[in-house]
């Protein structure tokens, strides 16, 4: 295939021109290496970050939080209630290693920028096809990193919703990731085993030489393009170049570690957004302050009341009378979408009791609104193994003391499992809607 | 029908299966950006400002520049001393004489500049205050204590670099 009036055979200068790429450390063992860790971690990185979304349980209530459901939104399983933890764990590691990776992408681009100057630029309709992919490849990379690394740090400087935006840029990136994976396997795997895996690893600044050095990195090695024809003197070594891609890596990765595990690592923990909170019971991460979401004194005073309905009937409780009920207590995380978590004990009347005084005793929905006046979390849909798990619990204290006015007194839901914005806070109506009655 | 196969491959310049999986992730990636076009919408101008421009700000300005930064900083020690360092050595000399070889000086910038310049990118927003508001209203903190922290881990890397260059210019090669 040819296209009018490119001459394949002369590039335009500059980094068209396959002698304008000097680096000695450019080639089809490297930019395999680095493929190979992304490999391993991108498809990691991918499901906890679907998982989440079904964690979310976005068919119910208002949980999508505006998102239309369509073709994607299929789900092969209900999100689990146990173990507590589960939800920490999987988005902290979308999170920890979403930031982790992001020395790796950056060196995999380095190593291969040759490519997007590559002659003639378009070799075939399979060829054209790979370069279209490709673009939505590394779009879709640096737009889901940008995107999330932005939200984590609560700087909105897009004019989109970020679940928007970062769910379907998830589709697009994976879809393209996968194409990219398929095709590219067979090439990352003979590149390893040509110059014998890791072998080049072992060797020092002086034995630093070009893949294309004959017999310098196996004898089988196959040209590539990635080569430098014309390559100057290395001035580090490929293991000082995976080193220092490393030492990146695993700073980002205790910083996500800090923030997610908490304990004596949230002190190493210096950037990671969440290392910092007050002292007391009540000293750990909030969400949403009681100033932000416009929560008044007299709401959460002595009038305040516990609204509960069902199709059945309707009831109001006071604190004191939910202090008289059945008091449960659970060690459970917070765990934030942000991929922060902390974790407390706390004390509470358990959801499915509560249902039993409203009459509900078969599989029921909950929907818990908040006294907050606009937050967009501001009511949560619990679904029924959720509502009926021995640990979900409509929280009145926590380390032993009532919560605090910024963690949700007079009564919160906290629960297993649960992603952090559905243990909705200054609770005034949990509303019950039956599936099924036993 | 091995001749159709044949013929296919070398219009299409790849195998049946090639086509089918980039036909495949294609439709995924249109059901998927279609997603972003119902409500609550984002307009069409956003996602290519932010799809593209991440492209371009990487492919365009931020690789260019940071390779220009590295030959920068690598001219200086190459004309004070071109007989020494491996700056001006050719390649593959010295291996053959089974000499060490002395790292140039400007690698011992390059890598404290790479791991401050990826994590100051990673944790620039908070560093550079960019969601202070929204934080406030989130965590009730402020976040102006970043940037005092990135400045003392920069520090630390230089130092820590700058060290590893003195004892490598002051340990007898052999």
């Amino acid at each position: 295939m040819r296209l009018p009036g490119v001459d394949p055979d002369r590039p335009p200068p500059g980094p068209f021109r396959h002698t304008f790429w000097r680096s000695p450390l450019r080639g089809p063992w490297l930019t395999a290496v680095l493929g190979l860790g992304l490999l391993i971690t991108i498809p990691v990185i991918a499901v906890t970050g679907f998982l989440s979304n079904d964690a979310y349980n976005p068919s119910l209530g208002g949980n999508s939080v505006g998102r239309h459901l369509g073709l994607l939104d299929f789900y092969l399983f209900r999100w689990p209630a146990h173990p507590s933890w589960l939800y920490a764990l999987t988005q902290g590691t979308h999170v920890t290693l979403g930031l982790a990776v992001f020395p790796i992408l950056l060196a995999k681009l380095w190593s291969v920028i040759p490519r997007l100057f590559e002659w003639p630029p378009v070799r075939s309709p399979a060829h054209a096809l790979e370069r279209l992919s490709l673009a939505f490849l590394v779009g879709g990379a640096l737009f889901e990193f940008a995107t999330g690394m932005l939200d984590i740090q609560y700087a909105y400087l897009f004019k989109f919703f970020f679940t928007n935006a970062h769910y379907y840029g998830a589709w697009v990136f994976s879809a393209a990731f996968a194409f990219h994976a398929a095709i590219k396997l067979a090439t990352m795997r003979a590149s390893l085993a040509a110059r014998r895996e890791l072998r080049p690893l072992m060797s020092d600044l002086a034995h630093t030489r070009s893949e294309g050095d004959a017999g310098a990195m196996g004898a089988t090695a196959p040209s590539s393009d990635l080569i430098a024809p014309a390559p100057a003197a290395a001035s580090m070594s490929r293991r000082a170049l995976l080193g220092t891609v490393g030492a990146g890596s695993a700073f980002l990765l205790v910083q996500g570690l800090g923030d997610s595990l908490g304990g004596p690592l949230r002190k190493l923990a210096i950037l990671g957004p969440r290392d910092r909170f007050g002292p007391g019971p009540n000293g750990f991460s909030v969400n949403r302050t009681a100033a932000a979401a416009e929560i008044t004194a007299q709401e959460v005073g002595p009038g305040w009341r516990l609204l509960l309905r069902s199709p059945r009937r309707s009831l109001s409780l006071s604190r004191a009378q939910l202090e008289a009920m059945p008091q449960h207590t659970y060690e459970l995380p917070i765990a934030c979408v942000e991929g922060w978590s902390t974790t407390q004990r706390w004390t509470g009347v358990r959801v499915r009791d509560l249902a039993a005084l409203v009459d509900v005793s078969g599989e029921a929905l909950a929907t818990a609104t908040s006294l907050e006046k606009d937050g967009v979390f501001s009511a949560a849909t619990l679904d029924p193994n959720e509502v009926s798990a021995d640990a979900m619990l409509l929280a009145l204290h926590v380390n032993g003391t009532p919560l605090s006015l910024d963690h949700g007194y007079p009564a919160r839901i906290i629960g297993p499992a649960l992603p952090g914005v559905h243990c909705t806070k200054w609770v005034g109506q949990i509303a019950f809607t039956e599936l099924r009655s036993a | 029908m091995r001749s159709a196969r044949r013929d296919f491959e070398r219009l299409y310049g790849a195998s049946p299966a090639h086509l089918l999986g980039a036909l495949a992730s294609f439709a995924v990636i249109a059901v998927a950006a279609m997603g972003w076009f119902v409500e609550p919408a984002i307009s069409l101008e956003y996602i290519l400002i932010w799809f593209g421009g991440a492209i371009v700000a990487h492919d365009v300005l931020a690789l260019p520049l940071y390779s220009a930064l590295d030959r920068l900083t690598a001219l200086r020690p190459r004309r004070r001393a071109p007989a020494h360092g491996v700056a001006g050595r050719r390649a593959g000399e010295g291996e053959d004489r089974g000499e060490r070889v002395r790292v140039p000086g400007h690698v011992y910038l390059r890598v404290p500049a790479i791991l401050a310049g990826v994590i100051g990118l990673v944790y620039s927003p908070e560093i550079l205050g960019k969601g202070d508001a929204t934080y406030f209203i989130a965590s009730g903190q402020h976040q102006h204590v970043y940037l005092g922290r990135y400045l003392a881990l920069v520090a630390a890397l230089f130092a820590l670099s700058g060290l590893a260059y003195l004892r490598s210019r002051h340990t007898r090669r052999g």
